[in-house]
């Protein structure tokens, strides 16, 4: 009797990129850039040009979509920079366990467990205190370059 | 530790049967297969869930519910199965003591597309909080194959601690039957951490089968140390291999040494 081994692939997203080049240039303001490795949301874009023999470069400023920091970076406007796929998925708030983590339900009928609380006071205080009064609620779940985080909240009453 | 030792795992299952023998009891009892992590931190590190399909049923009088629309209620009653429609779950009104009544009823619950979208408004997480949340079915395959695929199925959820504990067999089934449930489930698991065999703890206590007998626990055999007995013994029969050619060649020289002797 040999042995019925059973392999599962780890899980991986099909191997797609997390970003995709885009000419600095042509990256406006309200856009999306990766700066110091971060996904950044555009808010300043100027462009200057250097000298007799210098060459365009774009000053790029950038919120973090995650933290809110403010990231800035310069790139000559005709190379390629780094822009991240930012997704944004709503999912029904099921609960909320005692140690920050949420879960909720997905599309699919599943529930999706691996989301922490978010970290913004505004929006934390929101959610709870809808929870607490046991409402609908919607969150907004925004995902780049492998990180997921809660962005929004929406309370869809009683149909 | 790279992989499961089957041997480990096939003496680790007759150790189990034997026991149950031993000490008889009136009922079937479950086998559960309890897991510890290390190198993982579940404030930090991403948490994971999963599900997967054994090949063999571990808990075939598992009590399921469906809560249906009236497609699926019809379906349950002609198979016999319980059901509960959204009428019903209304009549709960996110009564929370209820909730958890209905959940305690019930090992799993199944429920239609419609319906699952309206739980977390009629039940609140009530059902969630038990680890029982509905699993979506569908109109295009039918209620009793859902049945038995969620009797069959298995869930992997890392949550604030780091030991988990899944049903894969009971006395019933045969050594076999059990023995590629639990290499499936273990397989799995493996597939979800991210360092696969790494995390999973190489400790005594790490990976054990026990069975469950409403409360009380029968420790049966840890698979490490039976694989460090084994190691001990290939360790015992190396060293007796290598003492009996020391012996022959003492016996070659003391031959040696007559027959010199003779000739003088």
């Amino acid at each position: 009797m040999s042995d019925e081994e059973h392999h599962f692939e780890s899980k991986a997203d099909a191997g797609a990129s997390k970003t995709f080049p885009q000419q600095a240039g042509t990256i406006r303001k309200n856009g999306y850039i990766v700066i110091k490795n971060r996904p950044c949301k555009v808010v300043e874009v100027s462009t200057s040009k250097t000298g007799k023999h210098g060459h365009a470069k774009c000053h790029f400023v950038g919120i973090d979509i995650f933290t809110g920091k403010k990231l800035e970076d310069i790139v000559p406007s005709s190379h390629n920079c780094d822009v991240p796929h930012v997704n944004r998925i709503d999912y029904q708030l099921i609960d909320i366990s005692e140690d920050g983590f949420v879960s909720l339900l997905t599309e699919t009928g599943g529930t999706k467990d691996d989301l922490r609380l978010p970290t913004d006071e505004n929006l934390l205080t929101q959610i709870k205190d809808g929870f607490a009064e046991g409402k609908d609620l919607v969150v907004s779940v925004m995902s780049s370059m492998g990180e997921e985080q809660i962005c929004a909240l929406k309370d869809i009453g009683p149909k | 530790m790279s992989k499961l030792q089957s041997d480990a795992l096939r003496e680790a299952i007759s150790g189990i049967m034997a026991d149950s023998k031993e000490k008889n009891r009136k009922f079937v009892e479950t086998i559960e297969l309890q897991i510890g992590l290390k190198n993982y931190d579940p404030q930090k590190d991403k948490r994971f869930s999963g599900s997967v399909k054994l090949p063999h049923i571990p808990r075939p009088k598992m009590k399921i519910c469906m809560l249906g629309d009236a497609q699926h209620v019809e379906e349950a009653e002609k198979i016999g199965l319980d059901w509960m429609d959204v009428e019903a779950l209304k009549k709960l009104n996110k009564n929370k003591k209820l909730v958890k009544k209905l959940a305690k009823k019930y090992h799993a619950f199944l429920a239609s597309e419609a319906v699952i979208k309206q739980i977390p408004r009629l039940l609140g997480p009530g059902l969630n909080k038990a680890g029982k949340f509905p699993t979506l079915v569908t109109h295009q395959e039918t209620l009793e194959s859902k049945v038995n695929e969620s009797k069959a199925m298995v869930k992997f959820q890392l949550k604030k601690v780091l030991c988990m504990g899944v049903a894969v067999g009971n006395v019933s089934m045969e050594e076999k039957q059990i023995f590629q449930n639990v290499q499936l489930s273990v397989n799995f698991l493996v597939s979800l951490l991210k360092k696969n065999w790494q995390n999973v703890s190489s400790s005594p206590h790490s990976i054990f089968l026990k069975l469950i007998a409403s409360g009380a626990f029968f420790f049966i055999v840890l698979f490490l140390k039976l694989y460090v007995l084994v190691a001990v013994l290939c360790l015992s029969r190396m060293i007796y291999e290598w003492l009996l050619v020391l012996y022959k060649n003492l016996s070659y020289y003391n031959n040696s040494l007559q027959y010199q002797a003779g000739m003088d």
